[in-house]
């Protein structure tokens, strides 16, 4: 910036703080100079390096949409796993829907004597669980799994719980992930979430007959503490384990 | 006292886990089996034991706080209970091994070793294991007289107050940890930020900013760190840094400051004078913050009306800086003034004892009893609401069943 123009901007600068006092306006540290954000690797270095801040925040809310098969419950277990490399941490699954797999789980690289599996009765009280998980800031990190299970007259609740989470996250080390489904998103999530990924599976891996795995592409749709719009190919394969490279 | 480096100064912190809660067991044994919280007089909390500063009861809270936080605890005035007393026999024992200690706090106390032996050559040494070397000796002699108490000490030393805290509260497991004064930097640049005696708002925005440990705060720009966090976040960083070089100060060292009030004409109307006090406790007050330090003891001389010449004053429970603490603690101590119907001429207002700030957010964000615990107390609080069966475990049962879901069980969480 010009001398000229650089004086005139402290000019204005001054004459602003002068009526609306110091506070109105400061000048930024620039973030470089900060460290990044604490995260979970999603496992996937790709995706990690598209992300900016090397997987998904702890403290914040994220999102991963796609449809059946297309891979967010394997990016999900993945993520978790990712958090159990640090000792003694402990993570959850809030299985909704009735429908999570531990022996999956396990070979995509869990635990399971420090996984919590939540199965609660109704909605409501899977988001009462919820909320009371993340405050206890005893979890590196929870999957809620069955989004698309809240029945519509639960908006409500569900924008309100969100909300209150939102605020209640950040003061803690957990990394929250909703897996949702395109055709039932919420929009409440969508406003809060600080990260939403989009996954949908391209095409399978076969050697002969045989499934092998398959690779998706997770596109970032929102991120608010890094650059959103990048779409990262992954690769899933089966091989007695659950394996993922980014491609 | 000749000035130290950091390098030569020796400094031990020793402290007695829960010393308020487990003085009050023993001498009401039916307190056992709920977490519990000792009040102060007024109505904040002085002491919680590990349950109840696991579910966030931390000391200062107000009362009301501290029920809704942990609903299942038992919470009891402090002044039922003979803690000074306990206080008192405690650093009678301590006294002996050195002439430079400073109590932190109820069971907690600095002392200056300095001078005894040389540093340990190692990175760190546990006391319970080798002996032959005068440091380690001398920390065992002085744990081994607070536990003919009945006391389990825990034991921390480095080159630092700050430093012999830290490691003090992290020798959790080990009851001692000695570290050479020059590893210290190392040695806290892991340490969780919470550590620092900064209060709760700043926490959270370093928090927000992703600085989760001392050695993250310390590399920092100091410009940054003074803009945002003023004088006190730059003293906290220099602490982080490994550079504190605040001397033990025993009680009877303890500093003071002070300032006079006139009031012309005679003030009788106990707001003004309660409000005058305020204002004046509060310039006083200011560079204390800044220093990390706080005030132990409110002090006032006051001059009547009549031409004589009165005094009252009044011990925090907690030493303290923050304006609320002090403002309750003037009140108490101008209701101790034998007015006898004058008005106040003129009053001198002392804050005496002066000492280190206590930290206050360690039960708040973090704790080293681990997660488990903590999810576990969680969990039953949780488990009565919803239904213990909502919370399980997976085992792998039969992981080679050609059925997926033969191949796993699960059982209730524990």
């Amino acid at each position: 910036m010009s001398t000229h123009r650089q004086r005139k901007l402290e000019t204005v600068v001054t004459r602003l703080q002068v009526q609306y006092g110091p506070q109105a306006i400061r000048k930024t540290v620039t973030p470089a100079r900060w460290p990044p954000a604490p995260h979970i690797s999603t496992t996937f270095a790709e995706l990690d390096a598209a992300l900016g801040i090397g997987g998904l925040p702890n403290g914040r809310i994220s999102e991963l949409v796609g449809p059946a098969t297309s891979g967010k419950v394997t990016l999900a277990a993945k993520v978790l796993s990712a958090a159990h490399r640090e000792p003694e941490t402990l993570v959850a699954w809030l299985d909704l829907s009735r429908t999570c797999d531990p022996e999956y789980l396990y070979r995509c690289g869990l635990d399971l004597d420090r996984l919590l599996i939540v199965r609660p009765e109704d909605p409501a009280g899977a988001l009462a669980i919820t909320l009371h998980l993340v405050e206890s800031n005893t979890l590196a990190a929870l999957v809620f799994d069955g989004l698309a299970d809240m029945a519509a007259d639960l908006e409500a609740v569900l924008a309100g719980t969100l909300e209150r989470l939102a605020t209640s996250v950040t003061l803690t080390e957990t990394a929250v992930l909703f897996l949702s489904e395109p055709h039932a998103q919420s929009r409440t999530l969508a406003h809060v979430a600080a990260v939403r990924l989009a996954i949908h599976r391209e095409r399978w891996i076969t050697r002969g007959p045989d499934v092998r795995g398959y690779e998706a592409r997770v596109e970032i749709l929102k991120h608010k503490l890094g650059q959103a719009g990048a779409a990262v190919p992954i690769r899933i394969t089966f091989d007695g384990t659950v394996n993922g490279t980014g491609l | 006292m000749p000035d130290m480096s950091a390098a030569q100064r020796q400094i031990a912190y020793l402290w007695v886990p829960a010393f308020g809660p487990t003085v009050a067991r023993r001498a009401q044994p039916r307190l056992d089996g709920r977490p519990l919280v000792l009040l102060d007089e007024h109505n904040r909390v002085l002491a919680a034991d590990l349950l109840a500063a696991q579910a966030g009861i931390a000391t200062g809270l107000p009362e009301r706080q501290a029920v809704a936080r942990c609903p299942e605890a038992i919470v009891v005035p402090a002044a039922n209970f003979p803690l000074w007393e306990a206080q008192e026999a405690f650093l009678e024992r301590i006294k002996g091994y050195t002439d430079r200690w400073q109590p932190n706090g109820l069971g907690g106390v600095y002392l200056d070793a300095t001078g005894i032996g040389r540093p340990a050559k190692d990175m760190a040494r546990n006391a319970g294991g080798e002996a032959g070397h005068a440091l380690v000796g001398w920390c065992q002699a002085v744990a081994g007289a607070v536990r003919s108490l009945g006391w389990q000490p825990i034991l921390g030393a480095t080159g630092s107050k700050f430093g012999a805290n830290v490691v003090g509260l992290t020798a959790w497991q080990n009851a001692a940890l000695l570290l050479v004064p020059a590893a210290q930097r190392a040695f806290l640049a892991g340490q969780p930020v919470t550590t620092l005696p900064m209060d709760l708002d700043a926490l959270t925005q370093l928090r927000h900013l992703g600085i989760r440990t001392l050695g993250q705060y310390a590399r920092l720009p100091a410009t940054g760190v003074l803009a945002r966090f003023g004088p006190e976040g730059r003293t906290a960083q220099r602490w982080a840094q490994g550079l504190d070089d605040r001397p033990v100060v025993p009680p009877w060292e303890a500093p003071e400051v002070a300032a006079r009030i006139e009031f012309d004409p005679p003030l009788a109307d106990r707001e003004r004078l309660s409000a005058a006090l305020a204002r004046q406790a509060e310039k006083l007050l200011a560079p204390l913050r800044e220093r990390l330090q706080a005030a132990s003891r409110v002090l006032l001389v006051v001059v009547r009306a009549d031409g004589r010449t009165v005094t009252a004053g009044h011990t925090l429970p907690v030493p303290a800086a923050a304006a609320e603490p002090v403002r309750l603690a003037l009140a108490a101590a101008l209701d101790r003034v034998a007015w006898n119907g004058q008005s106040a001429a003129e009053i001198t207002l002392t804050l005496a004892g002066i000492t280190d700030a206590p930290g206050r957010q360690l039960a708040l964000f973090d704790f080293t009893t681990g997660h488990r615990t903590r999810l576990a107390a969680t969990l039953d609080r949780l488990a009565a609401r919803f239904g213990p069966d909502s919370f399980r475990l997976a085992t792998l049962t039969d992981p080679d069943n050609l059925l997926p879901e033969r191949r796993f069980g699960l059982s209730r969480w524990r």
